[in-house]
């Protein structure tokens, strides 16, 4: 198993990364998200609890993200997270913001190659 | 109170939700784990595991809801202030001395305030100015009543008024005294938009010749020699022998700085006042016309007093004018020492800032343990920080609050001690006194948690993990450097003062300082108008008080050295074509053996100069080294002005010893003598030599004054030791004040540094008692405690003294006969400083020595 990256060490990364995936399961409580994108990243990308709810919390305080009590799929109570409409044109946002990033770090990268 | 309530449900229902969102999470991934076929109990056990910390994540995410920040910081401050009562002797200590500190300030401050910040008491002080005349070499002069009349209508101004201030005589009361006269046109009070509280203000027709003869009184003098009694209105008082009605009583707050005045008159009652007006010199007082500016009423005033010394130029020996805001006349010489007493009371407020900085570092070093505790049980490092703030801010306001008790005690002490720094101003702990308290003492507060906070919250974990590191010292060792090199320059700059203050109080003002009472009084005008009346009843009061036991000789002399008063008079040489000022006093026979002028040559006046005698005069040494060098002076002829352009030849009959007349570290300047029997004056300072303390004769001397002229009013009755040293009672307040600084300084700083040495010794046990387990004596081990400790004294010694140096620059206009390097100040206060700081170092360098080895290796 390669090294897994901690996902706060790219400050803004996991708020892009649960603005995706919120963006693309619609309803998700904290722990679905984090499963989400360790699965998706086939589990490069450990999302550590200690990092997962202060950023709900906080993106929550932005309003890019709604939260309401509700039942999950093994029917207990959860928090369930979901996208508003600011956190929609904020995830384009973080998404470009990330795209240019790797671009430029790719350029210089293959610089040397 | 509902905030309050809904606040902590809201929080616990924040707690609620996210302990219970926190909780499905475990409780979803035990499922999950369970799915892959661990058992449950497992499964929920390894959940938690991988989890983490939940308190922690609990905390990071509470902390992101505003109320909790506040929440957090209620409950840093009671933790806090159950750690300060835990400890009180610390918290108390350390009250003691930021109150001690900030008490400082805030006591130099309030004066700062009262000095130089508050505003003179009257509407738009900014627009009034002080208006002088300048003569052909520039010096500051008075203009003649004639020119301000015609510089009334000047366009620069809105209004202006002649101003002057003499002793007023004040009889027909039990002790005939004295007033302090003001003698100002009827303009004056509108000038300066101040209205009379009691009554009415001078008008028009009291200035005119046979016009009411009228007065004001300042609201002191009513309330201390009237009693505050209404009545006083229409009463009538003897001023200068003449009756004046009271017409008015000033209001509370009209205390001009600027003029001492007590009682207000018409300008026509001026004792020199000459109808002409040409011959009245008076000051002006102005208010600046709408819009005008300083240097407009400058150029305009200018022009004018160029034009009038033309139009007149018999009389006007004035041909120019110097415009000066009042307010910068009264504030701008203050300046300078303000801003000197405010830079050394900040100094000792940093000093103490570092001391305590010190002992909160060895606190905090000590509190490690806790600290990391705290840390792994999930308090994060911001939160951790914050609460060594909290802890210090609390510090700090308690010492803030200590600090208004130190304050006002030290307005007190000034109040009693340094009255010249105060300057006829009431310094008070006011709304700015206490909002500069206010923000000093948090600024202290910030300043003192933020260096432990920093040095220890990020190592608190680590230094948990490894036990017993040295850890970094440079901290600390700043601390020390710092408290050396802050107390350096305080002493440097006290060092410096007290230098120039021993300078100026040893030079010899040309006379006998000692066992002389000095009173002065003027003679009624009405009573003795001719020159024979008035040297009769002279010497008649100089016989009667020769006769007081007690008293050794008596004389009289125009202007007392030192007094404030002055003459000059116009000479008129053969060899020379312009006549010239020359500095001029009319003594009694006598004068120079009681005052202890030594007589140099010739002789002394004697009764036999009378006013049909030769005319004869006394020089002093500098006069005739200055007309006559290497030359005899005796019996040459010199032309004295009588008044009106004409001289009268008078014959040197002595040469007396030089005195100085207005400051002891002034120039004795060319001065000639002649006897009150040639020249009769009103006016006489009455000098007796005593053969006791001068003021237990006071009430006798008085009353032989009053036994040959009763109800003659006599002031200022004092000795002439007290007149000699007010001329350099204000370096000597700000030399003691900076001394006090420094000796506080010198206190503070052995005292950290006696703790920080300590701490460090106690934080190197470990390493010493290695040393010494391998083979190092005990006095090895103090050697190189010592060693470091005076090394780190040596470079704060070095910062200190060139911080010194360029601080010192400050002082350059406060010091005399001594320049701002001079190297002996600096040799003896590092030597002082040394000592004590060696003492602080010895003590905790002799318990390295006493170290067993074996202790302190099991210490750790």
């Amino acid at each position: 198993m390669p090294s897994s990256l901690r996902s706060d060490n790219l400050q803004g990364t996991l708020d892009l990364l649960v603005l995706k995936s919120l963006a693309a399961r619609g309803t998700l409580h904290g722990y679905a998200i984090a499963t989400h994108i360790q699965q998706l990243s086939d589990d490069f990308l450990r999302v550590e609890e200690g990092s997962l709810y202060p950023a709900l919390h906080r993106i929550e305080g932005l309003g890019w993200i709604s939260a309401k009590w509700g039942t999950s799929s093994t029917n207990r109570r959860v928090k369930l997270y979901s996208l508003t409409e600011e956190g929609r044109r904020q995830l384009e946002i973080e998404q470009k913001r990330w795209d240019d990033l790797t671009s430029a770090v790719r350029k210089v990268l293959e610089c040397y190659s | 109170m509902l905030q309050l309530k809904l606040r902590s449900l809201w929080n616990r229902r924040l707690n609620d939700d996210l302990q219970d969102e926190l909780l499905s999470h475990i409780e979803e991934k035990a499922e999950a784990l369970g799915a892959d076929g661990m058992p449950r109990e497992d499964a929920l056990r390894e959940a938690r595991r991988l989890f983490g910390n939940l308190t922690r994540t609990v905390e990071g995410t509470r902390e992101l809801h505003v109320f909790t920040g506040i929440e957090s910081f209620v409950q840093d401050a009671r933790y806090g202030l159950r750690r300060l009562w835990r400890e009180r002797a610390f918290t108390s200590a350390t009250m003691f001395t930021l109150g001690l500190v900030i008490g400082i300030n805030g006591a130099i401050f309030s004066i700062v305030e009262a000095v130089l910040l508050r505003p003179l008491p009257f509407p738009q002080p900014d627009r009034l100015v002080e208006i002088y005349g300048t003569t052909k070499d520039s010096k500051r002069a008075e203009i003649h009543l004639g020119d301000v009349d015609r510089l009334g209508n000047a366009r620069s101004l809105a209004s202006i008024s002649a101003e002057q201030v003499q002793s007023v005589a004040l009889t027909g009361v039990a002790e005939p005294g004295r007033l302090i006269g003001g003698f100002v046109a009827s303009s004056y009070f509108k000038t300066l938009d101040v209205t009379p509280t009691l009554g009415r203000s001078i008008s028009a027709e009291d200035e005119k010749p046979g016009g009411p003869s009228i007065c004001l009184l300042n609201y002191a003098v009513w309330r201390d020699q009237f009693g505050s009694d209404k009545s006083v209105l229409g009463r009538s008082l003897l001023l200068n022998n003449e009756a004046h009605t009271v017409v008015g009583v000033l209001p509370e707050n009209f205390q001009p700085r600027y003029i001492n005045a007590e009682v207000w008159m018409p300008v026509r009652h001026f004792p020199a006042y000459s109808r002409d007006g040409v011959r009245t010199p008076v000051f002006a007082l102005a208010r600046l016309a709408p819009g005008a500016t300083i240097e407009q009423a400058r150029a305009e005033l200018g022009g004018r007093m160029r034009q009038l010394a033309e139009d007149y130029p018999a009389t006007n020996r004035v041909n120019g004018v110097a415009v000066h805001a009042l307010q910068e006349i009264v504030v701008g010489p203050r300046r300078i020492p303000m801003l000197v007493l405010s830079a050394g009371a900040a100094f000792v407020l940093l000093l103490g800032c570092a001391n305590i900085a010190g002992l909160l570092l060895s606190k905090a070093a000590n509190r490690r343990q806790e600290i990391a505790i705290r840390d792994s049980l999930g308090a994060g490092r911001g939160r951790l920080i914050r609460q060594l703030l909290t802890e210090s801010l609390l510090l700090s306001v308690a010492g803030g609050v200590a600090g208004i008790v130190f304050a006002n005690l030290g307005i007190n002490v000034l109040r009693i001690y340094g009255p010249d720094l105060i300057a006829l101003t009431e310094p008070h702990l006011n709304g700015a006194v206490l909002a500069y308290l206010a923000a000093t003492s948090i600024l202290t507060g910030i300043l003192l948690g933020l260096a432990p906070a920093f040095s220890v919250g990020g190592q608190a974990t680590k230094q948990l993990r490894q036990r017993g590191a040295t850890g970094r010292r440079r901290f600390q060792n700043t601390l020390v450097v710092g408290q050396v090199a802050l107390a350096l320059v305080l002493l440097s700059g006290a060092g410096l003062l007290a230098t120039s203050l021993h300078k100026i109080a040893t030079i010899h003002p040309g006379f006998q300082v000692e066992r002389m009472l000095t009173l002065e009084y003027r003679l009624a005008k009405e009573k003795y108008g001719t020159g024979r009346s008035q040297t009769s009843i002279h010497q008649q009061i100089l016989a009667r008080v020769a006769t007081v036991p007690g008293v050794e000789s008596t004389a009289l002399v125009g202007a007392l050295p030192f007094s404030g008063n002055a003459n000059q008079i116009l000479l008129a040489l053969p060899d020379r074509r312009a006549p010239e000022a020359v500095s001029y006093n009319p003594v009694s026979p006598g004068y120079f053996r009681t005052a202890g002028v030594p007589l140099l040559a010739g002789r002394d006046f004697s009764m036999a100069d009378g006013p049909d005698a030769q005319a004869v005069a006394v020089v002093s040494r500098a006069f005739a080294d200055r007309y006559w060098p290497g030359q005899e002076p005796l019996g040459r002829q010199i032309h004295l002005s009588t008044g009106a352009g004409s001289f009268a030849p008078t014959t040197i009959v002595g040469v007396v010893g030089d005195v100085k007349q207005h400051a002891l570290n002034g120039v004795a300047e060319p001065q000639v003598y002649r006897s009150y029997a040639q020249d009769p004056y009103l006016f006489a300072t009455l000098v007796v030599r005593t053969r006791r303390n001068p003021m237990t004769l006071s009430k006798s001397v008085k009353q032989a004054i009053w036994s040959v002229e009763p109800q003659q009013a006599v002031w200022k009755v004092r000795t002439l030791e007290f007149v000699v040293e007010r001329s350099y009672s204000y370096l000597r307040s700000m030399a003691w004040t900076t001394i006090c600084f420094a000796a506080l300084a010198l206190l503070l700083s052995a005292i950290g540094l006696y703790g920080l040495l300590s701490y460090t010794v106690a934080q190197r046990t470990r390493e010493l008692g290695i040393r010494m387990a391998i083979g190092a004596s005990p006095g090895d081990a103090m050697r190189q405690v010592y060693a470091e400790g005076m090394t780190l004294i040596a470079i704060g010694l070095a910062v200190g003294i060139s911080c010194a140096l360029l601080l010192t620059k400050l002082l350059r206009s406060q010091l005399y006969g001594v320049t701002t390097t001079e190297p002996s100040v600096y040799a003896v206060v590092s030597l002082m400083l040394l000592m004590v700081a060696s003492l602080a170092v010895w003590f905790p360098a002799r318990r390295a020595m006493r170290l067993d080895p074996l202790e302190a290796l099991r210490q750790e």
